[in-house]
């Protein structure tokens, strides 16, 4: 196939074709008369007569093959020849346009193709502020799945037409395609992009990795779901309109060093209990290491509230004020501060301290020491837990520890002992924020309770755990305040607990290296208990068995000897009992004995000799 | 949120704190927090003065000339930073009686340990307290491990106050004759300081919302875990005390203790200096015969609301 006839596709409702006239048709002005539709590397055209019945529009395309313009030309439409990576560009539509009227652009599947199309963009950006006008483009995503996974896997086979046509010159993902927009002064205002589970590059047929039914590749798509969205795209088509051009506008520069602060300490409150706020950022201004931040995110707070949550933090001293941010939020449920403090971070990582917890000063130390040999690893120290109450004295409200600091959860970790039971307190762990901004990793909101433990699945999966083996929290456990333990009934959170299992359940799950020690030493143990548990059970039933053979000989032996159930004389076979005979003579002394020699057998075999 | 307590009558803070090999950066935590507490007290009227005394019982001087110079330019909040450096180990009782003649000005003294950070408004309830002119000495509340010793709800009344950070009137202080620093070289003098209060008729208060951070640690299962030093003077200590608010009979239970074969050295030394002191009568008359004021109980001198 040659160049000139590869992309020669028909105009269907579910490509690009289609797909642009729907843009179009939501977003081109209602003041069409005159007006022009440019299409830029319009190729044949394919686009042209459906947008001249569609819309009424003058269709002029521009390309630079003399082919294509001349196949369009013999079919009586306006083609004019332009070099889209020429600086002047710009100048060169204008001329085109020839002060007519712009109502909109086409620009299909030809960005990838220039060696440099920021000109271009860019005076599509200029045409359209200057004429209101509105543009359509599409582009291939070169991180669909099916190149994502093949590309982790060493594979990359360019191909005559398609995601990776050997003619691209540049590579566009979706955010590296916003960027590029931004830089032209260019706005999506709505996509309608193609989708394709098996794109072109979906080959082999048999590639275990491109399977949608291989565990591999669900865990991967599982993953890449989290991180970004667009891994069945096949082609970005948007609808674009002018927009200011942002004052970062370069390429972005790798970043070969590490984020300036070490660690953001995201702190909810509710604003409704400020000696707790006080305590929990005296923890703060007391640390040994203050390589932090600190995003305090007042949750629904009404204006007495944030009031408070203001008060304290002016009254904190300077070196650690000036590294508090304070951020008001009025919606969403537990989860929701937790995930604007994780978008507003800046640390290299992150941890969620609650306005009543408690650390010790080597708090912060503690998990900068460790990054230094487990970057990228969740860093977990101990909390200990601790009963506490409200007390007042002297009219002042303080807080009263009513129990001794107690070692409740397990000092090393296991994430299958995770899958059971949460034993990592939000403030015993920190994680790295790429988790955020790389992997896409949110507290989830629809969960009224326990989002911190399925947030430390889906973290410690991905970046495992890194113990360090010291008590460095205390975590609070209110006698007599409301908590999130007093304000959500039991049922809600087994169901939540459900909801993780059920997730987990969902998708493949990843171990880390040894774990799996772990549980064959766990499924041993259980083998042995289920063999022991079935030798007893086979015991209790030879025993049940032979006990109810047992009963039956006695209740038959006391029916015998007129004997009820408790072994009193039955009254009515007193009653009843024909009289006996009188004696002629009395019993010899065999005769005596054979019934109690018969009971005393009897007694011996119901003793189980 | 309730307003925050004002005293009436605004004070001199004169907060004192014994150094002894004390990381500067510690140093600095704390006068950045007392710096802070003192632009408060200022700017609310809280207070009229604010000084700060570091005694250096280290056998190397912790801060130079230089050091003072720029603490106290940092932090200018504090109207005085002075610094004084003994020479030798004094230990917490001599050298708070000795700071607390360094500086004139203060009325109330705050006792502090050279690791605690104080909350910004720790200062200003503590002395709200002394509104009532039945108080005579007042603790804060210890983060992250508090101290389990028990107070009354409502009052905040209580056996003894820990000077890891507490505040008396320096005139009742003077009055009371300061620590007992030839009984305690550290630890207990703080009990037996508040018991003097409490015998003089006044109260000692234990304030929950006054609350400071004092940088201490515990092992993995919530255990205490104390230094060296601190297994050794309060073993003393709690010889000295026993003896001085008479309890004849728990003193030779202790010494049947510390004097057994397998005792810890520390302990061991504890009790033959307690039977040096005794021999060359330095021992303290005995008080409290009736036991009015004083607490023993399981080797702790108040009821505590939870072991640690």
């Amino acid at each position: 196939m040659s160049d000139l006839h590869k992309y020669d596709n028909a105009v269907q409702p579910d490509n690009k074709f289609g797909h642009t006239l729907a843009l179009l048709e939501r977003h081109v002005g209602a003041d069409r008369d005159g007006a022009v539709h440019l299409d830029l590397a319009c190729g044949f055209g394919h686009i042209a007569e459906p947008i001249v019945d569609a819309f009424g529009l003058h269709y002029v395309g521009v390309d630079l093959d003399d082919l294509e313009l001349d196949a369009l030309r013999s079919r009586g439409l306006e083609a004019h020849a332009a070099d889209l990576t020429d600086p002047e560009v710009g100048d060169r539509l204008v001329k085109i346009l020839d002060g007519r009227r712009l109502a909109s652009v086409t620009f299909l599947d030809g960005l990838e193709h220039l060696t440099d199309g920021s000109h271009a963009l860019a005076a599509v950006g200029r045409l359209l502020a200057e004429h209101r006008a509105v543009a359509v483009t599409s582009v291939p995503n070169v991180t669909h799945l099916d190149v994502g996974i093949k590309t982790l896997l060493g594979e990359w086979a360019y191909t005559e037409a398609g995601l990776l046509d050997v003619t691209h010159y540049q590579l566009y993902s979706h955010a590296s395609l916003t960027s590029a927009m931004a830089r032209a002064g260019l706005r999506c205002i709505e996509s309608n992009d193609v989708l394709l589970a098996r794109s072109d590059q979906h080959f082999s047929v048999d590639h275990v990795g491109l399977s949608e039914a291989t565990t591999m590749s669900a865990w991967l798509r599982s993953v890449r779901e989290s991180a970004e969205p667009h891994g069945l795209v096949n082609q970005f088509v948007w609808a674009l309109t002018a927009s200011p051009v942002p004052a970062e506008t370069g390429l972005p520069e790798p970043v070969t060093s590490h984020g300036d602060t070490f660690l953001s300490v995201v702190m909810r409150t509710q604003g409704r209990r400020p000696q707790e706020l006080r305590e929990a950022l005296l923890c703060l201004a007391a640390q040994s290491c203050q390589d932090f931040e600190v995003l305090v995110v007042a949750h629904k707070t009404n204006v007495e509230e944030q009031k408070s949550v203001e008060e304290v933090i002016e009254d904190q001293p300077p070196y650690l004020r000036e590294r508090i941010r304070l951020l008001l939020l009025d919606r969403g449920r537990r989860s929701t501060p937790l995930n604007l403090g994780l978008d507003e971070a800046r640390g290299r990582y992150v941890a969620v301290f609650d306005d009543d917890d408690v650390v010790m000063g080597d708090w912060v130390k503690e998990f900068a020491d460790a990054e230094r040999e487990s970057r990228g690893r969740l860093l977990r120290t101990v909390s200990l837990r601790q009963t506490a109450s409200v007390d007042t004295v002297r009219g002042q409200v303080g807080i009263r520890s009513t129990g001794a600091p107690t070692a409740m959860y397990s000092p090393t970790f296991s994430l299958t002992g995770h899958l059971v039971e949460n034993q990592s307190p939000p403030i015993s762990w920190i994680f790295p924020r790429s988790l955020v901004t790389d992997f896409g990793l949110h507290y989830d909101d629809s969960m009224t309770t326990t989002e911190d433990w399925e947030f430390l699945l889906r973290a410690a999966e991905i970046a495992g755990v890194r113990d360090i083996g010291r008590g460095t929290a205390i975590y609070r456990w209110w006698e007599t305040r409301e908590s999130s333990r007093t304000e959500h009934v039991a049922d809600e959170w087994a169901q939540n607990q459900g909801e993780i299992e059920r997730r987990i359940d969902a998708r493949p799950f990843l171990l880390p290296a040894g774990e799996t020690r772990v549980l064959r030493a766990k499924l041993r143990e259980l083998k042995q208990l289920k063999k022991l548990n079935n030798q007893q059970s086979r015991r209790i039933a030879r025993l049940e068995v032979a006990q109810s053979r047992h009963f039956a000989q006695i209740k038959r032996l006391r029916r015998k000897l007129g004997l009820d159930e408790k072994g009193a004389p039955l009254a009515g076979a007193r009653r009843h009992a024909p009289q006996a005979p009188a004696p002629a003579a009395a019993p010899t002394l065999r005769q005596r004995l054979r019934p109690r020699t018969r009971l005393r057998a009897l007694a011996a075999r119901l003793r189980g000799r | 949120m309730p307003p925050e307590p004002r005293p009436t009558a605004p004070a001199v803070i004169g907060v004192q704190s014994l150094l002894f090999h004390t990381p500067v950066e510690s140093i600095e935590r704390m006068l950045a927090a007392l710096d802070n507490s003192s632009r408060i007290g200022l700017a609310e009227g809280l207070c009229t003065g604010f000084t700060v005394t570091l005694g250096d019982g280290s056998s190397t001087r912790v801060l130079d000339d230089d050091d003072v110079v720029r603490l106290q330019a940092a932090h200018p909040h504090l109207h005085e930073v002075k610094y004084h450096w003994f020479g030798w180990n004094v230990g917490t009782s001599r050298g708070h009686n000795a700071m607390a003649e360094l500086i004139a000005e203060p009325t109330h003294l705050i006792f502090s340990n050279p690791d605690v950070v104080p909350e910004p408004r720790a200062i200003w309830r503590m002395l709200e307290v002394f509104d009532d002119p039945a108080v005579g000495f007042v603790e804060a509340k210890q983060l992250p491990i508090e101290h389990p010793k028990d107070f009354a709800s409502g009052t905040g009344e209580t056996g003894w106050a820990t000077t890891a950070f507490a505040m008396t009137p320096k005139d009742l202080f003077l009055e009371l004759g300061g620590f007992d620093e030839e009984s305690f070289f550290m630890y207990c003098d703080d009990v037996d300081y508040s018991w003097r209060v409490r015998e003089a008729g006044r109260s000692v208060i234990y304030q929950p919302a006054a609350v400071v951070f004092h940088d201490k640690y515990l092992s993995l299962d919530g255990a205490w875990q104390p230094t060296g030093a601190e297994v050794k003077y309060s073993a003393r200590a709690a010889l000295a005390l026993a003896h001085k608010w008479s309890r004849p009979g728990l003193v030779k239970k202790i010494l049947q203790g510390y004097e057994h074969p397998d005792a810890l050295p520390a302990h061991q030394e504890a009790a033959a200096e307690f039977r040096r002191r005794q021999k060359r009568g330095l021992l303290p008359e005995p008080r409290d015969p009736e036991h009015q004021i004083s607490m023993f109980k399981n080797s702790r001198y108040a009821e505590h609301r939870f072991p640690l």
